[in-house]
């Protein structure tokens, strides 16, 4: 069995494809070598801590951050070459709370954002501010960070986007309006033909949402992944040892994740569950249960991994 | 990959970014515009409320009308950029618009409001000689030596408007060159202000310390502050319509207006600094 986690998704059409992407600030790398694919109407969910690289990613694909290396293409566009263009097909909702202006009310930003976009739909925006409950002639900057976010998702979505690009849109809502920004997101997917990449470090958040998942750590892209993929590879095997259990060899870099208890084992492991329960029973370890694992728990067991690499 | 350029959504139309830039910056700088209007206002009732009748009005002098209106456009783009200095223009770039031209389009719409306050100057300068009873003047060197060329009974005021009515324009060619040049370096750098304090201080420094030095040095500095400064290339003469000149003997006017020289130093000193705006945002050029 191959311990090697997927990163190859380049199947059928894609809305973004990047190759090779590095990027370095100063010492630090920001990116090293992302190859990120997200098929057309996926909604792909990026996990990965603080500092990962996740927002460098997206600012690539908007050219608000030009790389060292690598390429970029959205729907075909190198952002580079065609920055109006690509910006055009996406609605994106930045890191940065204070992205837009906080001199303007929130009537007149939402105004003068629907300006540069000619998809801009009106209605749609009413709708979207009556939901999320926006206070039209409020400073934008004396907004709360919660109160922000709304507004930054009602810029992304109301002009009906090809692309939405979120980067950690649920910061700073809380859990009534964080339901209710997941289940308008739900019904804008499915109202308009989108495609959606979310980044985030707050999982269980987006996880009824997710139908894709890369994993980024340290400026890299560990894995990326169809969500069925990963729901049936990554299982948590709960089994019973003998003293002194080291482990099948072959199973060396597919584990991703160990605990045990007295001598039962609970390992989080990639690979096909047949070949994974013959491995471990052959080594002696007596299997009582192989689990799939909650998107979060997912993310912990990946991002785990390579602490101990 | 899919890429149809059919299915792409559209980008704006250039009129409408040029119109919401407009929009956007009248807005952001109407606390500015609106201080300065006050200001005139308010400048004006105390004179025509003070100014004692027969007190012989209130006299504006054209080309030192232009100062204000320098110091003004020098520091109009800090206003028209404050929301959007380089390290804070994500939002800017994040949309759907060439970068450089969506910065020119700013510019444009920071110099049409700055046009606007310089008129409202220049009626302000003139509703306050009118109500006064004063004149809109030139200096009074130049009316010594330009009256006998007008008729025995022609006020100042017509002197200025018949004798030299190009000197109307200076206020606005002034204002947009130092407007221009002070684009620059909003557009370039995050604290302008400090920038312009620096470059002027090391201006100084090196001209005194090359006149401190004697000989060539010396009059190295003078020649570089002479050029820059008062010949009829240099800012002054852009920014006044005035000529200085060195060589004139007893009776003869040190500080003319020169139509051709003004001409000439706005071309080249409008023409730098609109080259070097567009440079500047060239800057963020996407292609």
């Amino acid at each position: 069995m191959s311990p090697v986690l997927p990163t190859d998704l380049s199947t059928g059409s894609l809305a973004v494809r990047t190759q090779g992407l590095a990027k370095r600030f100063g010492r630090e790398t920001a990116l090293d070598g992302v190859n990120l694919q997200v098929p057309e109407g996926a909604v792909y969910v990026l996990v990965g801590p603080n500092g990962a690289g996740k927002s460098t990613t997206f600012k690539v694909l908007m050219d608000l951050v030009r790389t060292d290396e690598g390429t970029a293409e959205v729907f075909g566009l190198d952002p580079r070459v065609r920055g109006p263009e690509v910006r055009a097909q996406i609605g994106y909702v930045p890191e940065r709370h204070d992205w837009g202006y906080g001199w303007m009310r929130v009537g007149r930003l939402l105004q003068h954002h629907a300006t540069f976009y000619p998809t801009w739909d009106a209605e749609y925006a009413a709708r979207l501010a009556e939901v999320f409950g926006l206070k039209m002639d409020r400073k934008f900057g004396s907004l709360s960070k919660g109160q922000g976010r709304r507004v930054h998702l009602t810029m992304a979505l109301a002009h009906r986007p090809r692309l939405l690009v979120l980067d950690e849109p649920t910061d700073g809502l809380d859990p009534v309006m964080l339901d209710e920004t997941l289940g308008l997101l739900m019904d804008h997917i499915t109202e308009t033909p989108t495609t959606v990449v979310i980044s985030t470090h707050q999982v269980h958040d987006v996880d009824r949402l997710a139908d894709h998942v890369g994993v980024m750590r340290d400026g890299k892209l560990m894995m990326q992944v169809p969500r069925d993929e990963l729901h049936r590879k990554l299982r948590r095997y709960r089994a019973e040892v003998p003293d002194g259990w080291a482990g099948p060899a072959a199973l060396n870099g597919a584990v991703l994740r160990k605990g045990s208890f007295g001598r039962e084992i609970q390992w989080s492991i990639w690979g096909e569950e047949r070949e994974v329960v013959q491995q471990l029973t052959s080594a002696g370890a007596t299997v009582r249960d192989a689990a799939p694992l909650t998107l979060a728990d997912a993310a912990i067991a990946l991002l785990s991994r390579r602490e101990r690499a | 990959m899919s890429g149809a350029a059919e299915t792409l959504h559209p980008v704006p139309a250039r009129g409408v970014v040029a119109r919401e830039a407009l929009r956007a910056v009248g807005q952001s700088v109407r606390l500015e515009v609106g201080a300065v209007l006050a200001l005139l206002l308010g400048l004006l009732v105390l004179m025509a409320t003070v100014q004692p009748q027969g007190a012989g009005g209130a006299d504006y002098d054209v080309s030192d009308m232009t100062w204000p209106v320098v110091i003004l456009g020098l520091f109009a783009p800090l206003a028209v950029w404050k929301h959007d200095e380089p390290s804070r223009r994500a939002y800017l770039w994040s949309l759907p618009v060439e970068r450089a031209r969506h910065t020119l389009a700013k510019v444009a719409s920071g110099w049409t409001m700055l046009m606007g306050l310089v008129a409202a100057y220049v009626l302000w300068a003139m509703t306050v000689a009118l109500v006064t009873d004063g004149n809109i003047t030139i200096n009074p060197e130049w009316e010594a030596a330009l009256r006998p060329t007008l008729p025995p009974d022609a006020r100042i005021r017509d002197l200025t408007l018949s004798g030299h009515p190009w000197l109307w324009l200076v206020p606005f060619t002034a204002a947009t060159t130092t407007y221009l040049l002070g684009s620059i370096l909003a557009l370039l750098a995050d604290h302008p202000l400090r920038v312009v304090a620096g470059a002027g201080f090391a201006f100084f420094v090196a001209i005194g310390l090359l006149e401190s030095t004697g000989g060539a040095a010396e009059h190295t500095a003078d020649s570089l502050f002479v050029h820059l400064v008062t010949n009829p290339y240099g800012i002054v003469t852009e920014v006044t319509g005035v000529v200085h000149r060195f060589d004139t003997g007893p009776g003869v006017l040190n500080d003319q207006p020169n139509l051709g020289a003004w001409a000439r130093a706005t071309l080249l000193w409008m023409g730098a600094g609109l080259a070097a705006t567009v440079l500047a945002a060239r800057r963020y050029q996407e292609r």
